[in-house]
C-alpha cells in the first residue's frame, strides 16, 4: 500500500530504457491541464507514459479551491447557502438541501410536509441537472457532439422551470433554514408535470444515440474499470461506486426528506467500468422521473416554512407594524444561534455522499464545517482506473467519473 | 426488497407502469436491479444502419421548430420571481424609503453593500446619506430583499448589466432609487410570499404618518457618521 | 465625387472600419472555463441562446487561435500564474470578458485564495454582473465587446482617431 511518506516518482524512477527486443519506449512525463477542455474544468494530470500506455498518474488539484470551509466559520448559516450553493454547480439546489438538514439537525426544527416535498423534488431535478450536463459534456469527451445540443436543449427546459420557481438559473439560493423560499405554485406543478411526461422519450433518444453506438462502446468498455472492493477501499460512492455492483444509496441507506416514502429502484451495474457508470446515470435519470411523478401528483399541502417564531423570520406584515416582531426579524438574521454541538448530515448527491460535518459553538456562525464532497473522494478512484490503460482512455475516464472541481477543491 | 420498500408509509402511488412490450431495461427484477449490459447486436456491430438512423433522427430536427431565443430582439419572459439587480423603493416625495437600518449590509453574503446613515428634518428622521451597492460583487440572492424591514429593497428586472469600467458598476442613490410604480409586480409579490404562514398578517406600507417629536424643533442634530 | 457615385453598386469604406467589421463579427473566444459560469457559458453555446448568432461560437481551447478570453469563474491565485500565461500566448489583437462577478472582482470571496479580479492580472475589456451571469447577459457583454471593437483603431488596440472632415 502507499503511505504518507510516498515520493513522487520522476522519469528516473522508472523502468529504464528498453534492453534488446524489450518493446518499452522510454517514458515521458505530460501534463494535461489544468486548462483542458476534458479536465472538467481546472484538475491538472501529471501523466507518466510508457508509449501510450499510463504508468503513473498524479492528479494536482487547488487550482479552484476557494477556501469555503474557512468563510463558513465568518457567514452566518443562512449566509453558508451561497457557498454551498458553488460547490458542485451542477446541482446547487442539492447542495443547499444538505446544509439545510444538518442545520436543522443541529437547531432540531421541525420542517413541514410540504417544504420536505419540495425539497425532493428539487433534489431530483438536480440530478437530472447534474446528469443532463454529465451526458452533454461526456458525449463531447467520447466524441458524440451532438449529445451535447440535446443534454442541454433538456437542461434548458429544466431551468426555465427552476427560473420561475427561484428567480434565478443557477445558484438560487432558494432554501431557508426551516423551509424554502417561496412556495411552488399550482401552474408551475402543471408545468413540471408536463416536462416530467416528455422526459423519458428524451432519455431514450440519449439511449438511441449512445447506446448502441459502437465508437461510444468502444470508447466505454473495459475502460477505467475498477472491482466493487477497491471502489469501497477508495471510499467511491455514487454511481461510480454503484456501477461495480454496490448497491449503496444514502436515499435508500440513511432516508432523508421524504424518501423513505417513495418508490424507486437503486440501479447497480456489474462489471464497475466507464460503460457501466453511463448506463447506472442514463436508468438514475428514468428512476428520478420517477420519483417525480409521484412526488407532483400528491403534494402535501400545508406551510412551505416552519412555523418557528425564534427560527424562521417573522410574516413581513408583521414586521412592519409589531415591534416584537421587528426585533425577531433583526435577531434572527443577526444573532440566529443554533445550540452547542457538532452534527453530521450526509445526502445522496447527483456524484455520491454529500455530507457536511457541522461543529457548533452556540455562535451566530459555525465553529467549524467540514464538507465530505463526493468529487474529492471519487477522485481518489482515478490512479486505479487509468494505470494501465491508454493515454486515449483518460478522457473517458474522467468523463465518466465526472468530478466537479468546485466539490472537489472546494 | 429493501426493508424501506416493505413499508412504504406513505400514500404512494402503485409502481411505475411499464409499457406492454417494451424490452426490460433490468438484467433481473432484484432490490437493486442490474442494468442491463447488452452487447451489441450485429445490426449496431456493422455500425452502419445505428449510424444513419442516428444522423436522420438528427436531421429530422432541422425540420422542427427551433427552440433559439435571439436573444437582443426577444427578451427573455420577465416574470415576478426573476432576481434581477436589488434596486431601492422611492418614495412619492423621491426619498428613498430605505431608514438605513443596515440589516441588508449585514446579510449580504458577498457584502456588497455600504450604507452610511444620516438623520432628516423629515418625520421619518434616518435616511441612508450614501447608499451604494458595488454590483460587481452582488450575487442577486434576495436576501436583502428578504430581511428588508421596510420593503425598500426589492430585487429588480433588471439582469443585462455589462459595463467597461469597474467604476460604472458602483451604484448610487442616484442610479438605484426607483420609483415604486415601476417595481410594482415585484413589490406585490414580496407582500405576497413574505406573509409566510401568517395569511392573515396584513401587510401594510411603512407607516409613513409619523409625527415629529416637537422637542426637536428647530435642532439640528448631529449627523451620524461611522 | 467618389467611386460610389461613380458605381453605384459598390460601397466604400475605410479599411479601418473593414477590419473591425470583420473582427466584431468572427470572434473566436477562448474559454477559460474555471467554474459555475463555465456551464453557463456552455449554455450560451447551447441550442437555446446559440452564440452563433454573433460569430462567436467557435471556442478554441487553444489560445494560439483565439482573440477573445472570456473568463469564466473564479480564478484563484494558483491558477493565476496559468492563466496569464494562456492570455500572453493569445494572438494580438485580443480582448477579454470578465464573466461573473467573481472573475470581475473576487465577488462572494474575499479571502486569501481568490484574485479579487481578473484585471489585476490582465487587461479586462468588458465586466458582467451575476453571479453566474444569465446567457442573455454573457450575449450582451459579447456585443459590448463587438461595439468596442468596430471603435478601436486598425492595430486593434488604440482607439481610432478621430476623422478630419475638411
Amino acid at each position: 500500500m502507499t503511505t504518507l511518506t510516498e515520493r513522487i516518482v520522476t522519469v528516473a524512477d522508472l523502468p529504464q530504457p528498453p534492453g534488446e527486443g524489450d518493446l518499452h519506449s522510454e517514458p515521458m512525463e505530460l501534463s494535461m491541464g489544468p486548462q483542458h477542455p476534458a479536465t472538467h474544468g481546472v484538475l491538472q494530470c501529471k501523466l507518466i507514459l510508457d508509449g501510450e500506455k499510463i504508468v503513473r498518474i498524479d492528479p494536482v488539484m487547488g487550482y479552484l479551491h476557494r477556501g469555503k470551509e474557512k468563510h463558513a466559520e465568518h457567514m452566518t448559516y443562512q449566509q453558508f447557502f451561497t457557498l454551498t450553493d458553488r460547490l458542485d454547480y451542477l446541482q446547487p439546489l442539492a447542495n443547499e438541501v444538505g446544509w439545510a438538514l444538518t442545520v436543522e439537525k443541529l437547531a432540531g426544527i421541525e420542517v413541514p410536509a410540504r417544504a420536505q416535498a419540495i425539497r425532493t423534488i428539487i433534489c431530483e431535478f438536480m440530478r437530472l441537472s447534474a446528469h443532463l450536463v454529465w451526458a452533454g459534456i461526456g458525449g463531447v469527451d467520447t466524441g458524440a457532439v451532438s449529445m451535447f445540443m440535446y443534454a442541454f436543449r433538456d437542461r434548458e427546459a429544466l431551468f426555465d422551470l427552476l427560473d420561475e420557481l427561484t428567480g434565478l438559473r443557477t445558484n438560487q439560493e432558494y432554501l431557508r433554514i426551516g423551509g424554502v423560499g417561496t412556495d411552488l405554485p399550482a401552474e408551475l406543478i402543471v408545468k413540471m408535470k408536463a416536462w416530467i411526461a416528455d422526459f423519458p422519450a428524451h432519455i431514450d433518444q440519449f439511449e438511441l444515440l449512445l447506446t448502441g453506438n459502437r465508437i461510444f462502446h468502444q470508447r466505454m468498455r473495459g475502460v477505467g474499470q475498477i472491482s466493487a472492493a477497491q471502489a469501497i477501499d477508495l471510499g467511491v460512492t455514487g454511481p461510480c461506486l454503484r456501477a461495480t455492483g454496490v448497491g449503496v444509496d444514502l436515499r435508500r441507506a440513511r432516508p432523508y426528506l421524504l424518501y423513505p416514502q417513495l418508490e424507486f429502484d437503486v440501479p447497480v451495474g456489474t462489471r464497475g467500468d466507464a460503460y457501466d457508470r453511463y448506463l447506472v446515470r442514463i436508468e438514475e435519470m428514468r428512476q428520478s422521473t420517477r420519483i417525480l411523478k409521484q412526488l407532483l401528483d400528491q403534494l402535501p399541502a400545508g406551510d412551505w416554512i416552519a412555523k418557528d417564531w425564534k427560527n424562521v423570520l417573522p410574516p413581513k406584515g408583521r414586521v412592519y407594524t409589531s415591534m416584537e416582531e421587528m426585533i425577531h426579524q433583526f435577531k434572527t438574521v443577526t444573532d440566529w444561534c443554533p445550540p452547542k454541538g457538532e452534527v453530521y448530515q450526509a445526502t445522496e448527491a447527483a456524484n455520491g455522499e454529500l455530507g457536511f460535518y457541522l461543529l457548533s459553538a452556540g455562535e451566530s456562525h459555525p465553529y467549524r464545517v467540514k464538507i465530505r464532497s463526493p468529487s474529492f473522494i471519487n477522485l481518489q478512484a482515478l490512479k486505479p482506473m487509468a494505470i494501465g490503460a491508454w493515454f486515449g482512455d483518460i478522457v473517458a475516464i474522467i468523463a465518466s467519473l465526472h468530478f466537479i472541481m468546485g466539490e472537489c477543491d472546494r | 426488497m429493501s426493508p424501506h420498500d416493505a413499508t412504504p408509509a406513505g400514500p404512494g402511488p402503485g409502481p411505475a407502469p411499464v409499457a406492454a412490450g417494451a424490452a426490460p431495461r433490468f438484467a433481473a427484477a432484484v432490490a437493486n436491479p442490474k442494468v442491463l449490459r447488452r452487447e451489441l447486436t450485429l445490426n449496431e456491430r456493422l455500425f452502419v444502419g445505428p449510424f444513419v438512423k442516428a444522423l436522420w433522427y438528427t436531421f429530422t430536427r432541422m425540420f422542427r421548430k427551433d427552440i433559439t431565443r435571439r436573444y437582443p430582439e426577444q427578451k427573455m419572459e420577465v416574470k415576478p420571481t426573476l432576481h434581477g439587480v436589488p434596486v431601492l423603493v422611492m418614495k412619492e416625495d423621491g426619498a428613498p424609503r430605505c431608514v438605513a437600518c443596515g440589516l441588508c449590509e449585514f446579510v449580504c453574503p458577498p457584502r456588497a453593500i455600504d450604507i452610511q446613515p444620516g438623520e432628516t428634518d423629515r418625520p421619518i428622521e434616518r435616511e441612508p446619506k450614501t447608499f451604494v451597492i458595488d454590483m460587481l460583487r452582488c450575487i442577486e440572492c434576495s436576501y436583502c430583499e428578504e430581511v428588508c424591514p421596510e420593503e425598500a429593497i426589492v430585487m429588480s428586472t433588471e439582469y443585462e448589466v455589462v459595463g467597461r469600467r469597474r467604476e460604472d458598476f458602483v451604484w448610487d442613490l442616484k442610479k438605484l432609487l426607483k420609483p415604486a410604480q415601476e417595481l410594482a409586480a415585484r413589490i406585490a409579490w414580496v407582500r405576497k410570499t413574505y406573509k409566510r404562514w401568517d395569511a392573515a398578517a396584513e401587510i401594510a406600507p411603512p407607516p409613513g404618518g409619523v409625527f415629529r417629536d416637537p422637542r426637536w424643533a428647530g435642532r439640528e442634530r448631529p449627523v451620524d457618521s461611522h | 465625387m467618389g467611386v460610389e457615385e461613380k458605381f453605384p453598386e459598390v460601397v466604400t469604406a475605410r479599411l479601418t472600419d473593414l477590419v473591425g467589421w470583420a473582427r466584431k463579427n468572427s470572434l473566436w473566444p477562448m474559454p477559460l472555463g474555471l467554474s459555475c459560469c463555465a456551464i453557463e457559458m456552455m449554455a450560451t453555446v447551447g441550442p437555446r441562446f446559440d452564440l452563433s448568432r454573433f460569430g462567436a461560437e467557435v471556442f478554441r481551447f487553444s489560445p494560439r487561435q483565439s482573440d477573445v478570453m472570456i473568463v469564466a469563474g473564479t480564478l484563484s491565485w494558483k491558477m493565476a500564474g496559468v492563466a496569464r500565461r494562456i492570455y500572453d500566448q493569445m494572438p494580438d489583437p485580443k480582448w477579454v470578458i470578465a464573466m461573473g462577478v467573481c472573475a470581475s472582482s473576487g465577488g462572494l470571496y474575499r479571502n486569501y485564495a481568490v484574485v479579487p479580479g481578473v484585471d489585476r492580472i490582465m487587461p479586462v475589456d468588458v465586466y458582467t454582473m451575476g453571479c453566474p451571469p444569465r446567457p442573455d447577459t454573457l450575449i450582451r457583454a459579447v456585443m459590448e465587446l463587438q461595439k468596442k471593437i468596430a471603435e478601436l483603431a486598425i492595430d486593434g488596440r488604440r482607439p481610432r482617431e478621430p476623422v478630419l472632415v475638411q
